[in-house]
C-alpha cells in the first residue's frame, strides 16, 4: 500500500474512537432486544438446516441503510426503516451473543473511490454538521469479529451487506485497508493479528 | 513446435459452453496452434472468435449419422487432440471413440464416477452430499421424502433441467416438463442446500493431475451461471485430496467439482461436471491455464507464452462480435401462435441422444439402481391394500366414497394413545379438528377415546356439542370463529385463540368467560396468513399489553398452526420452538404465566406417530415453567387415508397402443385435493388389482371443466378397459370435508 499509514491513521479522526453502542433505557429496550432475537429465531430456520451458525442476514431485507440520529436506543432502532452501518452492527453482536459463539465489535476502513464519497457526504450533511466517518478516499465502517467460543480464529461478519468478509484483502471498491477488534485478547483474521482495540493497517 | 487441437461446444449464451474458454486458454499458450473449433449449430456464436483457425459445423445430433460422426472424430484423433465441452457428447464420445493418446477425455469407466444423480466420486472427497431420492414411481416415498427435507426440494434431469419446488403440485408439474424433454425413468430429486457456489476445477491424465483451482462464484446470472469470480490455487491439502480422488478414478481431460459452501463453512458436492467449465478462461486470466496444462501433459509441447496474471478475479462482458461469412448466421423461424420469439439453444436437439446414451449407461450396468438401490420396478400393493379390491368390486354404482371402518378405529385408537402423554411434567391433550372430516363416525370416535374437540367457528361448538362433549372440552379457533353467533354465545369453552390482535382486544372487552386464552402467532418468515402479526416491535408491544389486561381468573395460552405435511418435518419444527420463544417473550413482559399452548393440526398420517412428543413438551416446559398442558389438533392424520374413493372408467383413449388418457366418472369436486398430495391409486381388472404407477397416461374426471384432471403422469396396463375401477385411496379429510356436488343436474340448496 502507497499509502502513508501515519497520514492515514491522523487523517481519520475517529480512530481512536470507539464503536457504536446503542442506549438501553430499560424495559422497553429489552423487549426490543427479545424482538430482535426472536425475529432471528424465526428467520433462520436451525431445524431445516445444519448450520452452527445462522448470520442475521435478514436485517438487511428489513432495514435500508442511511443515516441515523445518534445517540439512540434499542427500542427506536427496531422502530426504524433506515439504520447506519453501526446500528447494523450493534443488532448483529446480539444476535450472535445468543448462539453461544465470541463476537466482538469491530471496525474496518474501507476503499472507497472519491466517487461514492461525495455522496455519502451530500447524504449524511442532511442531518450532521460534521461527517466523522467519511475521508478523502476511505470510509469508515462498524462490522462484527465472530468465533467459536475461545478460539483466537475470527470471521468477520458485514450486516450491511450480509457479507462475511474475506480476509484475503481485495485493494479495489469496499477492500479492506484498516481493521479494529475490540476484543480482549489477540486474534487472528487470515494471516493478520487484530484485536486488543489496536488498528491493524493493512 | 505448436499442438493441433480440435475443440467441440461453442455455445456463448447466458449459459454457455466452455469451448470459447479453452480455444482462448490454448491460443494464449501457443500462439501458433491449430485450434479447430466445432459445434452442431451455425448459431453458436464462439465460432466466430478469432482464437479460432478453422470451424467445423455440424448437423444438430438428431440429423447426425453418428457411425460417420465416429469416425470423423477418429481420423482428427490422428493428428489432433480433441477436448469436448459437452456432457451428451463426452458420454457419446467414451462410447464410440476408442480410447487413444489424442482424446482428452474421461473414459466409459471413469465417467461412470460422475453420472448422476449419485456422484459417486464422493466416497473420494471429504464433502457432504445433499439426498437424493431417484424417481421410482413410488410418489408416497417421494412424498415422505419431501416433508422430510422441508419442502425445499429440486427436481432434475441427467443432463438437463433443475426446478426448485416447495409444493407437491409445483413438484408434479417439474417432473411432467423434465419428463416431456427427456425420460420419465432418470427424473431426481435433490434436497436444497442454502450456501455459496463454488467450484475445484482441474485436469488430468490418466489419473494424473495436472493442475487445479478454485473459483468462488461473485457475481452470476439469474440461472445462477457463473459472471464473475475469484481464483485460488488449491491449498496443499486440497491439491492432494483432488491429486487422489483423480488417481482414483483414473481421469482423463478436464474435470469440475461444483460445491456449495455453507454458513458453517462446511463443504457439499452438488454435480461433478466430465469437462471444463465455461469460466475456464477466468482462470488462465488468473495464471492457471488448465487446457494449456493438459495439452502440454499430453503433447509433450511446452507453453511458448505464459503471462503473468495482473489480477485473480474475472468477469464477463457482452459484445458484439462480426460475423464470419462462410459461416453466417441461422435465419430466424416463424414463430408459432402465442411465441414471443422463435430463437432459442441447440439443446434441445439433444433430445434423443440423451435417452440413447442413458439407454446404453443403463445396458452396460451403470444404472441408477446399483449406486441408490430404488424400490424395484414401482409400488406394490400392500396386504390391506389388496383387501380393497373386493370392497371396490362389491359397489353397485359409482362413484362411491367407501368409508374404512377399521382403520378409522386404528387411527383414532392412536391417537388415544398420544392423548395421555407426558413429557416435561405436562400433559399431552389431543382436540379432534372438527373441519377436516365432521363425519357422524369421526365425531363419535373422537369422543370415545377421550379427544377434546377443536372447533372454527361456533356453529362447528354446537355440532360437537350433540356428540356428547361439553364445552369446557371444545378448542375454538379461526378467523371468524364466533360466526353463525355472536362474541357472547356459547361461552366456557376450553380455550378460545384470537386470529389477530384486534380480534383479542375484542375479546378483552367482551363479558366472556372461558377457562384459556390466547392469542395465534404469526410466525415471521413463514408466510401464513393466520395468526397476530409479531414482525413488528410495536405488534409485540401491544400483544405484551393486551395479555396483561387478560382478567385474572382467565388463564393464558398461545397457539401456533403451521401443517407439517405442507411445510415439511424440519420447517414445522422451527414454527414450533419459534413459537415458544415468542410466547416465552410476551409472557415475561406481560407478567403473565402460560398455562397451554396449542402446536396445531395438519400432520401426515404418517408423520403423526412419529413426532417426539415427550420431547417437545419438554423443551416447552423448560422454557415455559408454569406450563400445564399442550394441546395438538390432529384431523388429516386420523382421517386421510381412511376413505376410498371407487369410480369406474367411462372411456379411454390410446395413442400409439398405449392408454394415454382414462375418463372416470368422479371428479374433482369429489375429489378437491386430487394434485395437492399424492393419492394411492390402482386400477381393477377381474379381480386383478394393479398399482397405477408413473407414466405418461392421464386420469381426466367427468365434469366439463378444463382443470378436472385427477392425475397426469401416470400409466394404466394395456388390458384396461371400459368399466373397470380405479381406487383412489387418501380420499378422506379434506377430501371428503371440502367437496361439492357438481354435474348431478340439480344445485346446492344451501346458497
Ligand atoms: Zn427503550
Amino acid at each position: 500500500m502507497n499509502l502513508d499509514t501515519v497520514a492515514l491513521v491522523n487523517h481519520f479522526e475517529f480512530i481512536g474512537a470507539r464503536h457504536s453502542e446503542l442506549v438501553h433505557h430499560g424495559e422497553c429496550c429489552q423487549l426490543a432486544r427479545r424482538w430482535l432475537v426472536d425475529m432471528h429465531r424465526s428467520l433462520s430456520f436451525n431445524r431445516s438446516e445444519e448450520h452452527r451458525l445462522h448470520a442475521p442476514t435478514w436485517l438487511r431485507q428489513r432495514f435500508k441503510w442511511g443515516p441515523v440520529q445518534w445517540p439512540l436506543s434499542w427500542c427506536e432502532t427496531v422502530r426504524k426503516s433506515q439504520i447506519d452501518c453501526g446500528v447494523f452492527a450493534a443488532l448483529s453482536r446480539e444476535i450472535f451473543a445468543q448462539q453461544g459463539v465470541d463476537v466482538y465489535p469491530a471496525q474496518v476502513i474501507l476503499n472507497q473511490p472519491k466517487t461514492y464519497v461525495q455522496h455519502w457526504n451530500l447524504k449524511w450533511a442532511n442531518i450532521f454538521q460534521t461527517i466523522p466517518w467519511i475521508g478523502q478516499e476511505y470510509v469508515y465502517h462498524e462490522v462484527c469479529a465472530v468465533a467459536e467460543a475461545g478460539d483466537s480464529r475470527i470471521r468477520i461478519y458485514d450486516p450491511t451487506e450480509s457479507v462475511w468478509l474475506d480476509s484475503e484483502f481485495s485493494r479495489g471498491i469496499n477492500g479492506v485497508v484498516g481493521l479494529n477488534v475490540n476484543s480482549p485478547v489477540p486474534l487472528n483474521w487470515g494471516t493478520l493479528t487484530v484485536g486488543q482495540g489496536k488498528w491493524a493497517l493493512i | 513446435m505448436s499442438p493441433k487441437i480440435l475443440i467441440s461446444g461453442f455455445y456463448c449464451g447466458p449459459s454457455p459452453s466452455a469451448g470459447l474458454g479453452i480455444a482462448k486458454s490454448l491460443r494464449d499458450a501457443w500462439p501458433e496452434a491449430t485450434i479447430i473449433g466445432m459445434d452442431y449449430w451455425n448459431g453458436a456464436s464462439g465460432l466466430h472468435d478469432a482464437s479460432l483457425t478453422e470451424r467445423l459445423v455440424f448437423p444438430s445430433w438428431d440429423l447426425l449419422d453418428h457411425s460417420l460422426h465416429a469416425q470423423t472424430i477418429r481420423d482428427f484423433s490422428d493428428t489432433h487432440f480433441i477436448l469436448s465441452a459437452l456432457d451428451i457428447e463426452v458420454a457419446w464420445l467414451s462410447q464410440n471413440v476408442l480410447p487413444n493418446p489424442h482424446l482428452l477425455i474421461p473414459t466409459k469407466s471413469s465417467l461412470h464416477f460422475a453420472y448422476k444423480p449419485f456422484v459417486r466420486i464422493a466416497g473420494f472427497l471429504p464433502f457432504k452430499t445433499p439426498d437424493i431420492y431417484i424417481e421410482n414411481g413410488d410418489d408416497q416415498a417421494l412424498y415422505d421424502f419431501c416433508r422430510e427435507h422441508s419442502w425445499r426440494i429440486w427436481v432434475k434431469g441427467p443432463y438437463h433441467g433443475a426446478q426448485f419446488v416447495s409444493c407437491w403440485r409445483d413438484l408434479d408439474n417439474a417432473r411432467l416438463k423434465l419428463a416431456n424433454a427427456g425420460s420419465y425413468a432418470h427424473v431426481f430429486y435433490q434436497a436444497h442446500v442454502r450456501g455459496l457456489e463454488e467450484s475445484i476445477c482441474f485436469s488430468a491424465i490418466d489419473g494424473k493431475l495436472c493442475g487445479a483451482v478454485h473459483m468462488q462464484k461473485r457475481v452470476t446470472t439469474v440461472d445462477g451461471k457463473t459472471w464473475s469470480g475469484k481464483i485460488r490455487p488449491l491449498s496443499k491439502r486440497q491439491l492432494d485430496i483432488v491429486s487422489d480422488a483423480v488417481l482414483q478414478i483414473k481421469w482423463t481431460g478436464g474435470g469440475e467439482f461444483e460445491l456449495i459452501r455453507d454458513e458453517s463453512e462446511t463443504f457439499w458436492l452438488m454435480e461433478f461436471n466430465p469437462r471444463f467449465p465455461a469460466w475456464i478462461y477466468g482462470s488462465t486470466i488468473a495464471g492457471i491455464n488448465l487446457p494449456a496444462l493438459l495439452v502440454a501433459e499430453a503433447s509433450g509441447i511446452s507453453m511458448v507464452a505464459n503471462k503473468n496474471p495482473t489480477t485473480d478475479e474475472f468477469t464477463r462482458i457482452v459484445t458484439e462480435i462480426p460475423v464470419l461469412s462462410y459461416i453466417s448466421l441461422p435465419q430466424a423461424t416463424q414463430p408459432e401462435h402465442g411465441q414471443v420469439t422463435a430463437l432459442g439453444k441447440y439443446g434441445a436437439s439433444f433430445g434423443q441422444l440423451e435417452s440413447d446414451i442413458l439407454e446404453s449407461q443403463n445396458t452396460q450396468g451403470n444404472t441408477r439402481a446399483d449406486v441408490l438401490a430404488p424400490a424395484e420396478n414401482g409400488p406394490t400393493a400392500s396386504l390391506e391394500e389388496a383387501n380393497w379390491a373386493k370392497i371396490a368390486t362389491e359397489q353397485n354404482s359409482t362413484p362411491v366414497r367407501i368409508c374404512l371402518e377399521s382403520k378409522v378405529a386404528s387411527r383414532f385408537a392412536s391417537a388415544k394413545v398420544i392423548n395421555s402423554v407426558l413429557g416435561g411434567g405436562c400433559k399431552l391433550n389431543v382436540a379432534y379438528s372438527i373441519k377436516t372430516c365432521p363425519d357422524k363416525l369421526y365425531m363419535t370416535e373422537a369422543f370415545n377415546c377421550g379427544l377434546m374437540a377443536e372447533a372454527i367457528s361456533l356453529a362447528e361448538v354446537e355440532h360437537a356439542l350433540t356428540f356428547g362433549w361439553e364445552r369446557h372440552q371444545i378448542i375454538l379457533n379461526g378467523p371468524a370463529k364466533w360466526w353463525p353467533r355472536t362474541i357472547d354465545d356459547n361461552q366456557g369453552l376450553a380455550a378460545v385463540f384470537c386470529d389477530s390482535l384486534d380480534e383479542f382486544e375484542r375479546l378483552i372487552r367482551s363479558d366472556r368467560q372461558d377457562k384459556v386464552w390466547g392469542l395465534r402467532l404469526k410466525i415471521p418468515g413463514f408466510g401464513s396468513r393466520f395468526g397476530a402479526e409479531l414482525d413488528s416491535y410495536d405488534d409485540l408491544a401491544r400483544a405484551t399489553s393486551l395479555i396483561q389486561r387478560v382478567p385474572a381468573g382467565i388463564k393464558l395460552g398461545f397457539h401456533v398452526h403451521m401443517a407439517s405435511n405442507l411445510i415439511g418435518k424440519g420447517h414445522w419444527q422451527d414454527a414450533v420452538e419459534s413459537a415458544i420463544g415468542w410466547a416465552t417473550t410476551i409472557s415475561a413482559h406481560a407478567g403473565r404465566d402460560i398455562a397451554m399452548i396449542d402446536f396445531g393440526g395438519g400432520y401426515h398420517p404418517r408423520d403423526f406417530s412419529h413426532v417426539p412428543w415427550s420431547e417437545l413438551m419438554s423443551f416447552a416446559k423448560a422454557r415455559i415453567p408454569s406450563l400445564e398442558s399442550v394441546t395438538i389438533e390432529p384431523g388429516r392424520a386420523l382421517s386421510q387415508d381412511t376413505m376410498l374413493m371407487v369410480t369406474s372408467i367411462q372411456d379411454i383413449r390410446r395413442r400409439g397402443g398405449e392408454v394415454s388418457e382414462v375418463v372416470v366418472d368422479t371428479c374433482i369436486s369429489e375429489l378437491p385435493l386430487a394434485r395437492v398430495y399424492p393419492h394411492r391409486m390402482f386400477v381393477l381388472n377381474e379381480l386383478k388389482m394393479e398399482v397405477i404407477g408413473a407414466g405418461r397416461a392421464r386420469i381426466l374426471g367427468r365434469i366439463c371443466m378444463e382443470d378436472d384432471i385427477l392425475a397426469d403422469g401416470v400409466s394404466f396396463p394395456k388390458s384396461t378397459k371400459i368399466g373397470d375401477r380405479i381406487i383412489i385411496a387418501d380420499a378422506g379429510a379434506y377430501e371428503r370435508s371440502m367437496s361439492y356436488e357438481f354435474g348431478y343436474g340439480r344445485v346446492s340448496q344451501s346458497f
